[in-house]
């Protein structure tokens, strides 16, 4: 949006040069009646049409077509319209923002609340198939799943919450989406855990541990940064030592101790 | 090749290809010599001139050559053989003089390409290239004039295709016209009087030219006693479907009981006013770039586009500035204002312009004295001022003191004196060239100055 652009400007374009790539069913009546409203007053449609310039002085609908229909219909010569940036992104937010498309949120990431939410505007949709579906019972078990791991919505039909591949699913997929995590920052410098402080152990637990790295999870981090700690470990001669101890290490997890971790 | 032959889609690959290898196999920091021989010799085969087309060290004025000169063949004139004629000069650096944007060796080798641009023996060059491949540059010459045909791009692999199809669309789209915008941000310094003059003078000199009052006080078309056609200029900002050429009135003259067609106007009209208030302003598609839209269709049928525009830097000097290859800029000695304000033109407006454009135009030409007497006292202090001004912003120097060289500190600012008669000329509504031969003379020493060369 330049000083000098029609970017986010309010112009008063030839209607001529406006197309449209999708049509929006509206019923006649209440285009032809929306059509009269602006003839009967001051023929100026009041809510612009958002457009994107695709060519020299050519334009195409992205949102409010509805507007579109209506100012073709009462065949005004120029209509006002707003030109947006040809950005995949801002477009779709212009939609979203016209009630054209559904707002979708991020599944991987979202708040139970935001779930059972978005499932109850699904289901409160006319003819939604999400009807016989325990919408409480299926945003609980969403939530309670492990999702930062997901690549698609599928897992959703192995919770056993009533939704189905299908249908259903598909119905989903209009709020819903997954992306990926942003990846990890890069890991902490390995240190030597036989000269590591306490905090430095508990530190670089915590780095693989918030980003999900060797599943250590539903382990005390504390604890076994100060067991790692404490222990003497002045006659190791490697880390295998660590899936002796009985602190829920195993071969898997070493492997990924060793990330951060050396003798 | 003669100038009717296309190249086919295959040989445009495959020079760009070999001119993709020959950049990658350039090891970094590659000197002059290995530059010219590994990359500008495939880029002008990319740029579409064979090898028999493109001659190395060609001779300019004195003891200097530039790095290549290049034309197309025509069956009874070999470029190789007849040396003559060039019509794209090449001047090379190697990967160690850095280029970049504003750099002193940029500066430096775009007065060399403009020096050899203006040789006598390239006075047929249209365009010239500055490159160490690296960055290149294309400049397009007019007469005297030398600007900017593209910004200063940095050469990669992923967009050296997409440079070269631009650098040869402009080449193989050479414009007869050069477009100008005589602008200042301070009124009254005689910007009306300056372009129908300059018109007047051109058209003596054989030169096609077109007016365009593009300024709703219409003192251009008022001062020529000229009315809008059937078709206005503001209609056709408007209406997309209109044909700007019917919006073309002839200014003539009579002589010796014979009507004599002087040159084109397209008049302003009383609409254009209209454009001020925001609603009408927003049925202009396209925005600023709507004029220079417009007058497209006439880059090959004029010698050279006049845009008058007025003062304040809204919408009708934006598109009359955005619409030129040059603005030029006359001031007032005894109107320090003018001054600081021709400042501004070029070092704020000019490139905000320029930066929309993405084509490196429009230029500045440096400014002139208009129609004041100057004596020493007052050259005294309009220097002192200029000092000042020069002092905030060094690259300002060329605009106001073009003869100034490292070593010469030459301060001359070229004068259009005042005379009476150009006053009464406005009364007869004929410019005052026609008039008055001493006038005449000023304004052909303008011309020459700036725009005709040889």
């Amino acid at each position: 949006m330049g000083k000098y652009d029609s970017i986010g400007q309010l112009m008063h374009l030839p209607l001529e040069n406006i197309d449209t790539l999708d049509s929006v069913y509206e019923s006649e009546f209440v285009v032809d009646a929306a059509a009269e409203s602006i003839l009967s007053t001051d023929g100026r449609n009041w809510i612009p049409l958002i457009v994107k310039e695709t060519g020299d002085y050519q334009y195409q609908v992205v949102a409010n077509h509805f507007i579109y229909a209506v100012v073709s219909q009462a065949n005004l010569e120029r209509v006002w319209c707003i030109i947006i940036e040809s950005d995949e992104k801002l477009i779709e937010q212009a939609k979203i923002l016209a009630r054209e498309i559904d707002p979708k949120i991020n599944l991987a990431t979202a708040s139970g609340d935001s779930i059972l939410s978005a499932l109850r505007y699904l289901e409160a949709q006319p003819g939604s198939v999400l009807k016989g579906v325990n919408v409480t019972v299926a945003a609980n078990r969403i939530e309670e799943a492990k999702r930062s791991k997901w690549s698609d919505l599928t897992p959703i039909t192995k919770l056993k919450c009533g939704i189905t591949k299908g249908k259903k699913l598909d119905a989903l997929s209009k709020v819903f989406f997954i992306a990926a995590p942003p990846p990890p920052p890069p890991a902490p410098e390995a240190v030597s855990l036989k000269k590591a402080s306490e905090a430095q152990i508990f530190e670089r637990l915590n780095y693989l541990s918030t980003y999900s790295i060797g599943d250590l999870d539903h382990l005390d981090l504390s604890e076994l940064a100060q067991l790692f700690f404490i222990t003497d470990k002045s006659k190791w001669k490697s880390l295998n030592p660590l899936t002796k101890m009985d602190c829920g290490i195993d071969a898997a997890k070493l492997k990924v101790l060793k990330m951060v971790f050396t003798l | 090749m003669t100038l009717t032959q296309q190249p086919n889609h295959a040989q445009t690959e495959m020079s760009i290809e070999n001119l993709k290898n020959a950049l990658s196999s350039l090891p970094p920091g590659a000197p002059e010599a290995l530059v010219s021989d590994s990359f500008v010799k495939p880029l002008l085969e990319a740029l579409g001139f064979g090898k028999a087309e493109c001659y190395p060290e060609y001779g300019t004025d004195g003891r200097d050559a530039v790095d290549f000169a290049a034309r197309k063949n025509k069956p009874d004139d070999l470029f190789h053989h007849t040396k003559s004629a060039p019509f794209l000069l090449v001047e090379v650096k190697g990967q160690n003089i850095n280029l970049s944007e504003g750099s002193p060796s940029h500066q430096a080798t775009q007065r060399q390409i403009e020096r050899y641009l203006l040789s006598s023996t390239c006075k047929t060059a249209k365009w010239g290239i500055i490159t160490n491949s690296t960055y290149i540059q294309l400049f397009c010459r007019h007469g005297k004039v030398v600007f900017p045909a593209t910004v200063n791009l940095q050469i990669k692999l992923d967009n050296i295709a997409e440079i070269i199809s631009e650098l040869r669309h402009k080449i193989d789209n050479t414009h007869r016209a050069l477009s100008v915008c005589v602008y200042n941000n301070k009124g009254g310094v005689g910007k009306t009087t300056t372009l129908i003059n300059l018109a007047g003078t051109l058209y003596k000199r054989g030169k096609k030219v077109l007016i365009v009052d593009f300024d709703s006080q219409s003192d251009t078309t008022l001062s020529l006693k000229l009315s809008p056609a059937k078709v206005c200029l503001s209609e056709c900002l408007k209406d997309t479907r209109l044909d700007i050429r019917n919006a073309i009135v002839p200014f003539s003259l009579t002589a010796k009981g014979k009507l004599i067609h002087v040159f084109d106007v397209i008049p302003a009209d009383s609409k254009l006013e209209d454009y001020t208030h925001y609603e009408n302003a927003q049925k202009i598609q396209r925005g600023i770039s709507r004029l220079r839209d417009l007058l497209k269709i006439f880059l090959n049928e004029y010698d050279y586009i006049l845009i008058d525009c007025p003062t304040q830097w809204l919408f009708f000097s934006q598109s009359g500035v955005y619409a030129s290859d040059v603005v030029l800029i006359p001031t007032k000695h005894n109107g320090l204002t003018s001054l600081y304000n021709a400042a501004k033109v070029v070092e704020k407006l000019i490139p905000e312009i320029r930066q929309v454009r993405k084509d490196g135009a429009p230029k500045a030409l440096p400014i002139f004295f208009n129609g004041e007497k100057i004596n020493d006292a007052a050259r005294h202090m309009v220097n002192s001022e200029i000092g000042k001004i020069i002092e905030c912003n060094k690259n300002l120097l060329p605009y106001f003191y073009p003869k100034y060289r490292r070593g010469t500190a030459d301060k001359t600012i070229f004068e259009i004196p005042a005379y009476a008669s150009v006053a009464n000329a406005a009364f007869s509504h004929v410019p005052a060239v026609f008039m008055n031969k001493t006038v005449l003379d000023h304004y052909d020493r303008l011309a020459k100055e700036y725009f005709l060369h040889g």
